[in-house]
């Protein structure tokens, strides 16, 4: 992955992030070549919740912002569900804050779904965070780009844990397989 | 009655008998049997005893060319005894298991009836080089037919097993099963590159620490209050080539 050798990125991460891997899958490599693998990166929480996933390999300029972005939209969601003048912290606003956060992202990889002129209005109300799901495919769409199945499947279950939410990404957005089997040389 | 002639001497053993020995010398020639009976009954003493002699030597004679020919063929069996183990190995490259158990004091071990296994054999047909045999056929020579035991004929094989310890047996098996899966040039690096030792393992290769463990990692991040960045690919992050 080179986005992870550029000194910008690098810094980035070792600055907001601990960064740690995991093999979850396997390739071939065949007459030298390289057949299948693939990778996916995760910016969670300290509890294992995930706030935001790129799919696939990108290059150092997109890896960069969709770093920023989690970091930003942390930020925000923790503001957004703090009270400022009591410090009280509202667990299902930052919930919903991350939700509608995946959901802009979503139409913004899709704008041709959003469905005419309508653009996203982010929700200040109950009602509202219902209609902009409402609007929203039922299922994982996968006419989609991969980047807006993630961002529509984090909007649909916003910090849910890793351990529930890689395996969907792998397998149904990536399309590779789980494998826990050594890289095969032929 | 014959008198006795004294100008004759009396020949030896006709004065013998006890009877009148006037009238037998009298006898011009005395009857023939008789003499003969009686050369018979006085040549007995004397003649036994050299019958005995020749007998004595002739036995004597017949047991040291007996012994002789038992001590040659003993001589010839040891011999040959020694040069089996030379000429199987020499004749017989293929038949590991045979190599194994004949050469006995090769380390020691004595010859068990188990056939041995490949990683073993080796070393029990240390000798081998000794041998005024022609030179071990080489890989290439034989690339057609591998059998463990003329992979195992090679220098290098040998010297690996020798140097190596049970730990290292399974890394000895590696390049017997290149030879056996592929042809000899096989025995060069693959395509692609060894594994290289990483600069820097937490680094790997880029400029980010990368925490080995992640959950040691969320801990990490726990405390310090900082997001976990989770990287999933298939192979090894640690290679470059496998990743």
């Amino acid at each position: 992955m080179g986005a992870l050798a550029d000194k910008t990125v690098a810094a980035y991460v070792n600055q907001h992030f601990i960064a740690t891997y995991l093999k979850v899958g396997t390739f071939e490599i065949v007459g030298g070549q390289k057949v299948g693998g693939n990778v996916a990166s995760y910016f969670c929480l300290p509890d294992s919740s995930v706030l935001h996933a790129v799919a696939g390999p990108v290059d150092a300029k997109k890896f960069l912002s969709e770093l920023r972005w989690a970091v930003e939209t942390r930020k925000a969601a923790q503001t957004a569900s703090t009270n400022l003048a009591t410090g009280a912290f509202s667990q299902a606003q930052y919930r919903g804050y991350i939700s509608q956060a995946h959901e802009e992202r979503y139409f913004a990889e899709n704008p041709g779904t959003w469905g005419g002129n309508v653009t996203f209005t982010r929700a200040k109300t109950p009602q509202m965070v219902v209609r902009n799901l409402a609007m929203m495919p039922p299922q994982l769409p996968r006419t989609a780009s991969q980047q807006a199945q993630v961002e529509w499947l984090l909007a649909r279950g916003p910090l849910t844990a890793l351990e529930h939410v890689y395996p969907v990404i792998w397998e149904q957005v990536l399309g590779e397989k789980l494998s826990t089997l050594p890289v095969a040389q032929h | 009655m014959v008198q006795a002639n004294p100008s004759k001497s009396i020949p030896v053993g006709i004065f013998v008998s006890s009877s009148d020995s006037r009238s037998r010398t009298k006898r011009s020639t005395p009857p023939r049997k008789r003499v003969v009976s009686v050369a018979r009954v006085q040549v007995g003493p004397r003649g036994a005893s050299q019958l005995w002699l020749g007998i004595a030597i002739a036995g004597a004679t017949a047991c040291m060319v007996f012994l002789v020919g038992v001590m040659s063929i003993a001589v010839v069996y040891a011999a040959r005894s020694r040069a089996e183990p030379v000429a199987q190995v020499t004749t017989e490259p293929d038949d590991s298991t045979v190599q194994a158990q004949i050469p006995p004091n090769a380390d020691g071990s004595a010859p068990g009836p188990t056939p041995v296994s490949p990683e073993v054999v080796p070393a029990k047909v240390e000798p081998a080089p000794l041998e005024p045999a022609p030179p071990a056929p080489t890989p290439a020579d034989k690339s057609e037919q591998l059998s463990p035991a003329s992979l195992q004929a090679t220098p290098a094989t040998v010297a690996d097993v020798e140097a190596a310890s049970e730990d290292s047996l399974a890394g000895i098996a590696l390049p017997m099963a290149t030879k056996a899966a592929s042809p000899p040039a096989a025995n060069q690096p693959p395509a692609i590159a060894p594994q290289e030792p990483a600069t820097c393992v937490a680094d790997l290769g880029t400029s980010i620490h990368f925490v080995a463990d992640p959950p040691e990692a969320f801990k990490q991040a726990k405390k310090e209050n900082k997001l976990v960045f989770m990287l999933h690919l298939s192979g090894n992050f640690e290679d470059k080539c496998f990743t």
